[in-house]
């Protein structure tokens, strides 16, 4: 059993949790939620960011809109959905019922 | 500014990506970000104090964002799910109308959905409360008000009692974009098709819309003339005379009515119908001519349909009222004669009037079945009913009829009709005319003779033998009743 891969698996799963509830909060573009990421000490290699963003903005989990900068490029702000904020709360649901079972597990 | 072995390195590494995410959706979305994201970091280079981007400053870039190798790991396998163990997360069943999938308004859909039947027997179901019983109808529209329609995709797998995951979520969504597709194709193929075809039907549409609504306001028109006529002018056109003069419609309504709140009642029904039906006409004509929705619009609308349902509610419960005034009907009876002689003679009482300077009256036109002269109302017409006689004697009586509200109101109009009858041996004289009081309403007054014959006797009518009478000779019919009419005339029934 690779260790690497359990850990990247369960890195990759919370992921997307973390970026709707990022985004629960309010929108941002993806420095700032890197940012958030990294004041959480949730280490992530930032090319992991992008495809998932894409693809739950596919979803129509997430959408954004464009804001022009006067210093720099144009920014993405992403923003949460409805059916983003629906399956964010089944997502919490599944969260805590996971943590307990593990706190219980973990404990013997 | 960039050095050209670091363009090479940036290049190379967006190519990788290219390729590492080509089974991707939205491949040149993501690689659209991760450009952003460079282009973020390498101002913050220049800004720094660099007037170049060198190689060692994009290495540093695709450090911080990851090898191409990262983004394929991001990409591949979901979450939450996956394909060996899909965890089912049980998802309360919430009741919805589902409108994708609906015929009328989705309510059997949503209910198929709801308890896992097939939709054909939720439908069968309505359709046999529809015929039997007939509470199908009213049952439905019901569920279709309080049940609501899933409208986010999340909402839609709630109904379907699907665990939510981001598989399925996927699902619904792309089912529904492919719904939205495919109609907006056929749609758009359809008006491509048509191009002159479709703007000719339009501007056929159009031309039908324009029709309609001049036809509204004209006909909305028309209603106003008359209910303004009808109910505030009031002119005179009855047929049927007051002291000479014809008669107008709220003169005659008042003739029926049993009282002056009855009245007004009536009448504000009949104004409220009235603006009803023709702020209604007017509505719909101005919108078929000039498509418009606005709070004046509605408000009207609003208006016009509160006062149609109050004024039907006004008129059902003076319908109702008058009616009832017609209720029952009482009789009263008076003996004139009872003769032994051969035969009876009946006549008209030649009223001779002389008016105020002497003139004797000869002709007297009377127009319509009755005339208010004065107080009282005059009407005309007399019925003879024959039957054979108990005992060989003639017997003639002279009978009252009037209706109302109640038996002893009925009774009491019944007496008051005047109606003078002259007897001379075996001659009766009867009046043409017969009059009551216009403070007893029009209450269907009227008076007949009774006149009981001994078998092998006869009547005459002005010297013409009127009973038993034959009136056609192929039919061997005889006559039972005769009518006097308001020219004295007799006619054998």
């Amino acid at each position: 059993m690779n260790a690497e891969n359990t850990q990247a698996q369960m890195r990759k799963g919370i992921l997307e949790f973390c970026i709707l509830s990022i985004l629960n909060e309010g929108e941002a573009y993806p420095s700032e939620i890197l940012e958030s990421m990294k004041n959480a000490k949730l280490l992530v290699v930032e090319g992991t960011l992008y495809p998932l963003l894409t693809r739950l903005k596919n979803m129509e989990l997430l959408t954004y809109r464009w804001e022009e900068s006067t210093s720099g490029p144009p920014r993405k702000y992403y923003r949460i959905t409805e059916n983003g904020k629906s399956l964010l709360g089944e997502l919490h649901k599944t969260w805590t019922e996971l943590q307990e079972a593990v706190q219980i597990l973990t404990k013997k | 500014m960039i050095e050209e072995d670091a363009y090479q390195k940036l290049s190379d590494y967006i190519q990788k990506l290219q390729v590492v995410l080509k089974n991707a959706d939205g491949a040149n979305e993501i690689i659209q970000d991760v450009e952003l994201r460079m282009a973020e970091l390498f101002s913050k280079q220049l800004e720094n104090g660099k007037k170049v981007i060198e190689l060692s400053g994009v290495e540093a870039v695709i450090a911080v964002l990851g090898n191409p190798e990262v983004f394929a790991d991001a990409e591949q396998s979901e979450t939450f799910s996956t394909d060996s163990a899909e965890r089912e997360i049980p998802v309360e069943k919430r009741l919805f109308r589902d409108e994708d999938n609906a015929t009328v308004g989705g309510v059997a859909s949503g209910f198929a959905n709801y308890f896992g039947i097939d939709v054909v027997i939720i439908r069968a179901l309505f359709v046999l409360a529809v015929f039997v019983g007939g509470f199908g109808v009213p049952l439905y529209f019901i569920l279709w008000v309080i049940t609501p329609k899933a409208k986010t995709s999340f909402e839609k797998l709630q109904m379907k009692g699907k665990p939510v995951t981001l598989e399925s979520m996927k699902e619904e969504i792309e089912k529904a974009s492919e719904k939205i597709q495919h109609k907006t194709s056929s749609w758009a193929k359809a008006v491509e098709k048509d191009g002159s075809i479709g703007t000719g039907i339009r501007r056929l549409v159009r031309a039908f819309s324009i029709a309609f609504g001049l036809f509204c306001l004209f006909l909305g028109s028309m209603l106003l003339f008359s209910s303004v006529m009808v109910l505030f002018v009031d002119p005179n056109w009855i047929p049927a005379q007051i002291n000479g003069e014809f008669m107008s419609l709220g003169k005659f309504g008042e003739l029926i009515v049993e009282n002056e709140w009855d009245y007004e009642l009536l009448y504000s029904g009949l104004i409220l119908m009235a603006f009803s039906i023709i702020s209604f006409l007017y509505m719909a004509g101005i919108r078929a001519l000039y498509p418009m929705k606005n709070y004046i619009t509605r408000s009207v609308s609003i208006a016009s349909v509160a006062a149609g349902i109050i004024s039907t509610v006004i008129l059902s419960y003076s319908g109702v009222n008058i009616a009832r005034s017609y209720a029952v009907e009482g009789e009263v009876q008076k003996d004139i004669l009872t003769s032994d002689s051969t035969q009876l003679n009946l006549n008209i009482i030649k009223e001779e009037r002389v008016d105020k300077e002497g003139f004797k009256v000869v002709k007297d036109d009377h127009y319509g079945a009755m005339q208010i002269n004065g107080k009282n109302i005059e009407q005309f017409g007399v019925r003879v009913d024959y039957e054979t006689s108990p005992d060989s004697l003639f017997h003639v009586q002279q009978i009252f009829q009037a209706e109302g509200r109640n038996w002893s109101k009925a009774q009491e109009r019944a007496r008051s009709i005047k109606a003078t009858i002259l007897v001379e041996g075996n001659n009766i004289f009867l009046p043409v005319m017969y009059t009551f009081s216009a403070a007893d309403k029009l209450r269907d007054q009227e008076w007949k003779l009774k006149v009981q014959v001994p078998k092998g006797k006869k009547v005459f009518f002005s010297g013409r033998q009127v009973y038993p009478y034959l009136i056609t000779k192929e039919e061997n019919r005889e006559s039972t009743n005769g009518y006097i009419n308001e020219k004295g005339e007799y006619e054998s029934w």
